[in-house]
């Protein structure tokens, strides 16, 4: 029982962590779209 | 002077004209002979004929973004099929065609029985840490599986229950989780692979353990190590087709920056295939760990199994693990009861 | 009832961009969101064609098809809209579409890949026709005010035209027989699986 408690709060701190990460990575299409000639 | 000043003027402002009309002249004679561009323009039936499976018709645009340069895709119509029709049709006879099958097998067969019966001494099979792992591997499984099977089966099954707005709720953190828990499942596969792969190669012994049957055919009792034919099957449906599932997948949640359009279809339908036959191979793993056979469970549920199970079962495995640890083994834990 | 249809003529475009921007500017479109763009083909040869694309309408839309969440609905005039509450913003539609019309706010694709955006045939949305909540949403419903998309009135040669299928057709074939060529009306076959004989 306890190896399979362990194992479910792992798994939620590891997607919790990832899902942190990529949301600071992820970019908004006005950001990735744009070039030296746009002015925002 | 005055008068033959405007005499000049009058004379310069016909002869410009005259330059004018002696030059457009020529021009004008020009059009019938060299490049007539209307004929040379591009028609959209020769441009769609000439257009291969998974083309597009592309042309040029100002937009940063370059996917909008793709003018028409038709082979989003055959992804398009693919999803909605042939990926339904698969998971529907795999998985419960799967179910179909252990329920018969259950009826027909029943439970492999623990012929010899509990002994009451236990022998460790599988420790805290490969436990944890695949406990984690496994419920991410069972999530990213239902969470996967939503997005295919979903609409149809469960939409016109609950409505458009439950639905969409539940579907938004179902995706959520499905995205998120991929990091987990990946890592739990590569840990897997890592830590069985010793047990896991192929040999003889598993050839003669298929051969006889397994034991599940049959009431036969082959020999096995640690790990039989069918385990050693799992094991490599796991990683290979966790690893694929696994890459799709993020090629999906990371989509053009690797591939283009074509690749994004491609990768889809290789992640849902892969995912739903996974499923139904899983549903056989379940079946036999847990109502399929006696004194399964135990192994990764708390760790330990019967030295009677052991030696029924994976014999050679239990005389390598008696010759590790000698006669006056530690390992050994008599319990009050027999386990149930 | 009238069932609309995008047409683009090819051979009177001037890839002038006036649909792109009056697209953007009506309904306030973010940058980096694309409902309307123009693409050339054969850019600098002879023969060179510019058509102006967008979401095309489809009968039987495979972006409705494919939706896991069943966001799409089509209207009585045949405009195909979908509702942004409901959309999941998982990128399948974009998938499915020959013409890349819809358009995401985000890149990467995890969790969602925001609330998919694309041209609505100035028609609005699920809610409320001329309502603040369907502006901010989908932006100006101009079909519910008996308006035709903004981005065909403002084409400056009158290449794109925006209407009932049956009459921009009409126009379309008079306007070939009249001066003799036609490319063909650009995502007919594919989007309406018919073509207009000229």
């Amino acid at each position: 029982m306890k190896s399979f408690v362990l194992a479910c709060v792992v798994a939620i701190a590891i997607a919790a962590v990832a899902g942190f990460a990529l949301n600071t990575v992820q970019k908004p299409a006005d950001q990735a779209y744009s070039t030296t000639g746009v002015r925002l | 002077m005055a008068r033959f000043v405007a005499q000049a003027r009058f004379i310069i402002g016909a002869l410009a004209l005259a330059l004018i009309i002696a030059i457009a002249a020529p021009a004008s004679a020009q059009q019938p002979s060299a490049v007539n561009p209307t004929a040379a323009s591009v028609k959209e039936q020769q441009l769609l004929n000439a257009l291969g499976t998974g083309d597009a018709i592309h042309g040029r645009v100002t937009i940063p973004d370059q996917k909008s340069a793709n003018l028409i895709h038709p082979a989003g119509r055959d992804w398009r099929q693919f999803h909605e029709v042939t990926l339904r049709w698969i998971a529907a006879i795999a998985i419960l065609g799967m179910l179909v099958i252990l329920v018969v097998f259950y009826l027909v067969r029943g439970q492999v029985k623990l012929e010899s019966g509990y002994s009451g001494r236990r022998i460790v099979r599988f420790n805290a840490f490969e436990r944890a792992v695949h406990w984690m591997t496994a419920t991410c499984f069972i999530i990213l599986g239902l969470t996967g099977l939503n997005i295919t089966f979903g609409k149809p099954l469960l939409l016109p229950l609950i409505g458009e707005p439950a639905f969409a709720g539940w579907a938004q953190w179902a995706k959520y989780a499905h995205n998120y828990l991929s990091f987990p499942f990946a890592i739990g596969v590569f840990c897997i692979f890592l830590i069985w792969i010793v047990g896991n190669i192929p040999n003889r012994v598993d050839l003669e353990w298929t051969k006889r049957g397994g034991g599940i055919v049959g009431h036969d009792h082959p020999p096995a190590y640690r790990f039989n034919a069918g385990q050693k099957m799992i094991y490599w449906v796991v990683v290979i087709g966790g690893t694929l599932v696994a890459a799709s997948g993020y090629l999906l949640m990371f989509p053009f920056y690797v591939t283009d359009i074509q690749g994004m279809q491609l990768a889809q339908t290789v992640h849902a295939i892969i995912a739903v036959l996974f499923v139904a191979v899983m549903l056989a793993h379940i079946y036999i760990g847990t109502i399929g056979m006696e004194g399964a469970f135990e192994a990764m549920g708390e760790g330990t199994v019967d030295e009677n199970w052991a030696r029924e079962h994976h014999p050679l495995w239990l005389e390598q693990e008696m010759a590790r640890t000698g006669p006056n083994e530690s390992q050994r834990q008599p319990m009050a009861t027999p386990a149930e | 009832m009238a069932r609309m249809k995008f047409l683009c003529d090819a051979d009177r475009c001037i890839e002038c961009n006036a649909c792109v921007t009056a697209c953007k500017n009506e309904h306030e479109v973010p940058w980096g969101i694309n409902r309307r763009r123009v693409v050339t083909i054969n850019d600098g040869m002879p023969g060179e064609r510019s058509i102006s694309m967008a979401c095309m309408h489809c009968t039987d839309a495979p972006c409705a098809a494919v939706c896991p969440v069943n966001c799409f609905y089509t209207t009585a005039d045949a405009v195909v809209l979908h509702s942004k509450d409901l959309c999941i913003g998982c990128g399948y539609c974009f998938y499915a579409c020959p013409f890349g019309a819809p358009q995401y706010p985000r890149v990467g694709n995890f969790g969602s890949r925001g609330k998919m955006d694309k041209c609505t045939y100035c028609a609005g949305g699920p809610e409320a026709d001329g309502t603040a909540a369907e502006f901010e949403k989908y932006g100006t419903n101009r079909l519910a005010a008996g308006k035709l998309p903004l981005c065909a009135e403002m084409c400056s040669t009158k290449s794109l035209l925006a209407g009932d299928g049956e009459i921009i057709a009409q126009i379309y074939k008079e306007r070939v027989t009249k001066r003799g060529y036609g490319s063909g009306a650009w995502g007919w076959q594919t989007a309406y699986r018919e073509t207009i004989a000229s």
